[in-house]
């Protein structure tokens, strides 16, 4: 292989043809950037003069290519900027497409944005059928669209049907399916890659069946099933995000302009609506996330525990779900425990629900995946755990008790782990023979459905501990943040206050559906009251208590969720809440509408709207509550603080999270109108020094460490 | 053999008629199920298993090798070697003795045996006319030839056939040959009515005393796992003697004796038992339910007695052991049926017998209503198989461990006129 010292390509030249490698060096991935598509320009050009019978581009590394470097984008300025980083990705692929020669991109491991958009100006892709290789456009997920020729290309190799599909949701397509989907022309064992890359170039294309061909006429090949195809993606895009997200509308607009038949008209959109999108708040707060997300991790310095096995005691909900995703997503086998059997039941069902609703899996893996948990309802099969996660009631004493029988059979050196969303670990810990092994991991509910883990680092919890469980819950798919113990940690502290304002706007007789529709359209996935029904009243109020009790007056609940607790409606679980439901096979099960018998019990009479200012109330003090948490040094970073709100409890994550919208918006902005609410509302809006320290700083950034 | 082998612990899902509770479990399920408990129970890391030797009666062609399928669906890691084999009704005898012979050997320190059937899950076989077009489909050449092939199919070609369980050296099935042994040995319908009666109320007893808490785990039924499958669904709670009455014959309706009441049942279940030798149990702390003494297999020919095999097994065993019959403290001898078990019985006792068919002086032994299957057979509790022999060794060590006795004997007869026996002894 030759490739010249610093270039990210290198050209090898065989009897067959030559091989054009992407191998950025001191890079453990291949990204796109402008000096990396200068070097390729220099590879092209060689190869122009060269001409091979055969060129396939291939990847030295173990992905494809992940795509564009976000850096770059984050340092672009504005839209002219963002449009011309677009425009020359576009040249790069523009040129692969027009090389006087048969190309062909051989795929293994993730071949993602930019790295698709090479593939699709080949004439030909072969995929490698590995566990690892993925295919898709997910510049969507940071607000963006396919840069460099994607909505383009996308749609004429497979359909505008399916390419929309790929550009809007960003999913990530196995072999198998991309080749369904007509996306690569095969796929095959790795190590036969390169060899069927260049056979593929002599084979002619196949016809398309005559199916093939009524089927792409009907859906997008022609001018009404287009028009049709474009208007059902607008109507789900505007039912999907309430119109807050500016790129998935685009790149329908994009799309349509280059499937109307100029391919360089489509570019031409395609450009400039990618510099435009770039420059919105909306992506600005998705890279945000993006970048923070891989981060989380970086402030853990302990040694993680290797882990072979996991108990679970309690079968409920949580249990369940954590059993779930540790068998399913970990591939660990897990000891779940209940007292009996038909608790353990209920426990199975759900685990199997979920399991069997995954796709991807065939009946065999989904078979051995449920085999890999084991119910029981006494106390053997412990002894071999490596961490032990306690999922039942939030009762001390409970905890105690399950701690007390765990410690008398785990390892010496295994991990107690409490799923607890608000008792503080050091409470917990304080009767153990190891406090040191005792560490919180905070699971939301539905598990498998909710991305984030909240580990809570107790006073005397050992780094062995936080880190394994950071990285057990990181094999469990989940996005990890560390947080100090305290009342409610992070997330429960901020969304009590959250919970609370809404409770009090039902008290000044807003309509709950009202309010809940409210949230929902600003981003949330639940309004305020469907989430208390889902998450229990009891547990709303329980939390409230113990906040009280450790925050005092800002932290004091309005009576009315004790009140509805009082008289038994505590949600779903119980059948009743702010919602109505009726009983299907044994659960609840949510009717849409209020019970409006829900009004007489706490004394309200619903008014005909809600105050303009709801939302802002609920959002500023969820807000507010973070910058208090960050000021008590409960969160490693503010953007910790941005991806625990955001993928723990649903805050929009087109608002980037409490603190980044907060800069965005400015934190003197912020600081202002909690001063006002603070005068007409009460002093529960008083804020945060934190926040007043971030607004006098200038950039609204928090500076400093916490302490 | 140079080293005791233990039988650690052994395990086994409750039993249920083909068709009943068990019916949504597959055998790789009951197989995954039993196994993973077992291990889970004695606090064994899948590591340190060296083999698993698992047995089953009613094949699957898609899966001739059993054990090696529940290893790869269980949590066991993929490297645990596994291999099946099938012995008929003495199919987990024979992996309990093949378990102990490569511990002894010192091939293997940790073996999991047993054996799973389930009735439920028998597979359909083809009408011979079909398969041999299916044969000649594979090679056909064109559409024409094809659909010639097909057209010469009858309707009744194509519906699928249930597997019979007969001896295929004479035709005779098991239910015709008990009912022939009855005839021979004068065992009459009112004897095996009291003697299933006997079982189930044993069994019964057995059940709510909580004997078999420990020695059977509790199911969850797929697909919702809302089921709580808890004690055998084949043990009658409320046995009624009048009852047994009745029932009709079922093998020879004219002149038979045998009814479903005392037949066993077609059963799912499986059985699992941990074993490993003395010092290895002993390195890893757990204490055993007792060891393999010896054991013995016997064959006749299936036009004689088909199920006499414990007659001709059991002296060997015992010789093997330097062990007398009176020495043992607790039998469980399989019941197929209660008119075999009566008429092995007769020929345990029968000098003539002795003398004729074994050769012996003496009578095999004079049977002690008071250790025999004292806490219920295979008649009520069911016969998945080629699970049994793994249920009477977990069962029967459990027994003589609560009566402290020494020795015990467990027993089968098997289709082909086969014998086994296995002599025990407390830890």
């Amino acid at each position: 292989m030759k490739t010249t010292a610093a270039s990210a390509f290198g050209i090898e030249r065989r009897p067959e043809g030559a091989v054009l490698w992407f191998d950025m060096p001191d890079s453990p991935v291949n990204v796109l950037r402008p000096e990396i598509e200068d070097d390729l320009h220099v590879a092209l050009a060689e190869l122009e003069a060269d001409s091979p019978r055969v060129l396939v581009i291939a990847s030295a590394k173990e992905s494809f290519c992940v795509g564009a470097d976000v850096e770059v984008l984050v340092r672009a300025d504005g839209a002219q900027e963002a449009a011309e980083l677009s425009r020359s990705g576009q040249r790069i692929m523009d040129r692969i497409e027009n090389l006087p020669f048969t190309t062909v991109a051989a795929i293994e491991g993730n071949c993602l944005g930019g790295g698709l958009e090479i593939a699709l100006a080949c004439d030909h892709r072969v995929a490698a059928d590995t566990e690892s290789t993925r295919l898709g456009v997910p510049e969507i997920q940071l607000g963006l669209i396919p840069g460099a020729g994607g909505t383009v290309r996308l749609p004429r190799l497979i359909g505008i049907e399916s390419a929309l599909d790929m550009i809007l949701t960003g999913r990530r397509h196995r072999p198998d399916r991309a080749r369904r989907l007509g996306l690569v022309d095969d796929v095959v064992h790795p190590a036969i890659l390169l060899d069927a890359a260049f056979e593929i170039a002599d084979t002619p294309r196949p016809e398309d069946s005559l199916l093939d061909r009524v089927r792409t006429l009907a859906v997008g090949g022609n001018p009404v099933g287009r028009r049709i195809v474009f208007s059902r993606a607008r109507d789900s895009v505007m039912k999907q995000t309430h119109g807050n997200m500016p790129a998935p509308l685009r790149a329908i607009d994009v799309v349509e302009v280059g499937a109307d038949g100029d391919a360089e008209a489509g570019l031409r959109a395609e450009a400039e609506a990618f510099g435009e999108l770039a420059a919105t708040p909306q992506a600005r707060a998705l890279i945000h996330l993006f970048r923070s997300r891989s981060r989380t991790k970086d402030s853990v310095d302990g040694n993680p525990r290797p882990v072979h096995k996991v108990g679970v005691i309690g079968a409920g909900l949580m249990g369940a779900g954590i059993a779930t995703v540790t068998a399913a997503d970990a591939g660990i086998p897990v000891r779940l425990r209940d007292l009996a059997w038909d608790q353990v039941a209920r426990g199975m069902r759900d685990i199997r629900e979920e399991v069997s609703g995954r796709r991807h899996l065939r009946g065999p893996e989904k078979k051995a995946t449920l085999a890999r948990v084991l119910p029981t309802t006494d106390l053997t099969g412990f002894s071999d755990v490596d961490v032990a996660i306690e999922a039942v009631v939030e009762k001390l004493a409970v905890k105690h008790q399950v701690l007390a029988d765990m410690e008398a059979r785990i390892d010496a050196e295994a991990i107690f782990a409490t799923n607890t969303s608000s008792i503080p670990i050091a409470d917990i810990a304080a009767p153990a023979r190891s406090p040191g092994r005792v560490v919180g991991m905070h699971y939301f509910s539905p598990v498998p459905k909710v991305p984030l883990l909240e580990v809570v680092a107790g006073p005397q919890t050992s780094a062995d501990a936080i880190a394994t469980a950071v990285e057990l819950g990181s094999r469990q798919g989940k996005t990890v943040i560390v947080v100090r113990d305290g009342p409610g940690f992070y997330t429960s502290r901020i969304l009590a206050p959250y919970l609370d304002e809404a409770a009090r706007l039902l008290a000044e007789g807003a309509p709950i559906d009202q309010l809940d529709q409210r949230m929902t359209r600003l981003g949330f996935p639940l309004g305020p009251f469907r989430l208390l029904d889902e998450v229990g009243l009891d547990i709303g109020v329980e939390i409230s208590e113990i906040l009280q009790r450790g925050f005092g007056d800002r932290m004091e609940p309005n009576p009315l969720l004790a009140t509805m607790a009082a008289d038994g409606r505590i949600g779903k679980k119980s059948g009743s809440g702010f919602y109505r439901y009726e009983e299907v096979d044994g659960d609840w099960s949510r009717i849409d509408a209020v019970d409006e018998s829900v009004y007489p019990v706490v004394g309200v009479e619903p008014a005909e709207g809600i105050p303009d200012d709801a939302a802002d109330r609920l959002l500023l003090r969820m807000i507010n509550e973070a910058y208090f948490a960050y000021g008590d040094g409960i969160l490693g970073s503010t953007s910790d603080g941005d991806i625990g709100a955001v993928f723990g409890l649903g805050f929009p994550a087109h608002l980037g999270g409490p603190f980044h919208y907060t800069e965005q918006r400015g934190a003197g902005n912020v600081l202002a109108d909690l001063e006002d609410f603070a005068t007409r509302h009460g002093p529960r809006f008083n804020p945060a020094p934190a926040l007043a320290d971030a607004a006098r700083s200038g950039d609204g950034t928090v500076k400093g460490e916490p302490r | 053999m140079s080293e005791r082998v233990a039988v650690v612990d052994g395990l086994r899902t409750p039993f249920a008629k083909r068709g009943d509770a068990l019916a949504a479990f597959d055998a790789v399920d009951l197989g995954t199920a039993v196994i993973g408990e077992l291990l889970e129970r004695n606090g064994i890391d899948g590591a340190d298993v060296d083999q698993v030797v698992f047995g089953r009666v009613i094949l699957d062609v898609e899966m001739p090798n059993i054990a090696r399928e529940i290893v790869l669906n269980s949590h066991l890691p993929d490297n645990v070697e596994a291999y099946s084999v099938s012995e008929a009704c003495i199919t987990s005898y024979r992996t309990t003795v093949n378990a102990a012979a490569a511990i002894a050997t010192g091939n293997a320190q940790v073996v999991i045996a047993g054996g799973v059937d389930t009735l439920s899950h028998a597979p359909a076989v083809v009408s011979d006319q079909l398969q041999a077009t299916l044969n000649r489909l594979s090679g056909a050449r064109s559409l024409g030839e094809r659909v010639q092939l097909l057209s010469k199919l009858r309707p009744g070609d194509l519906l699928p056939q249930s597997p019979a369980l007969e001896e295929p050296s004479t035709g005779e099935t098991m239910g015709e040959a008990a009912e022939r042994m009855a005839k021979i040995n004068g065992i009459t319908r009112d004897e095996q009515d009291d003697f299933a009666h006997r079982s189930h109320s044993l069994a019964a007893q057995a059940w709510e005393r909580g004997d078999f808490d420990d020695e059977v785990m509790t199911l969850l039924a797929p697909p919702d796992y809302l089921t709580v499958i808890d004690r055998d669904r084949t043990v009658r709670f409320d046995s009624d003697r009048r009852a047994y009455r009745k029932l009709k014959p079922v093998f020879d309706r004219r002149h038979g004796t045998l009814t479903a009441a005392n037949s066993t049942p077609l059963t799912d279940g499986a059985a699992a038992l941990l074993m490993m030798s003395e010092t290895r149990a002993k390195d890893m702390g757990l204490e055993p339910l007792g060891f393999l003494r010896s054991s013995a297999f016997s064959a006749v020919d299936p036009a004689d007695q088909l199920l006499i095999g414990p007659v001709y097994a059991t002296p060997i065993a015992l010789d093997r052991a330097q062990v007398k019959f009176d020495d043992i403290d607790l039998i469980d001898m399989h019941e197929a049926f209660a008119a075999q078990v009566l008429s092995v019985i007769k020929a345990f006792e029968s000098e003539d017998f002795a003398r004729q068919k074994l050769g012996r002086s003496e009578p095999v032994g004079e049977i002690d209503w008071s250790i025999l299957n004292v806490t219920g057979g295979s008649v009520a509790i069911g016969h998945p198989f080629a699970a049994t022999g793994a249920r009477q060794v977990s069962q029967t060590l459990r027994e003589l461990r609560r009566r402290g006795g020494e020795l015990a004997l467990c027993t089968a007869c098997a289709a082909g006129g086969l014998g086994a026996a296995l002599v025990l002894e407390a830890s």
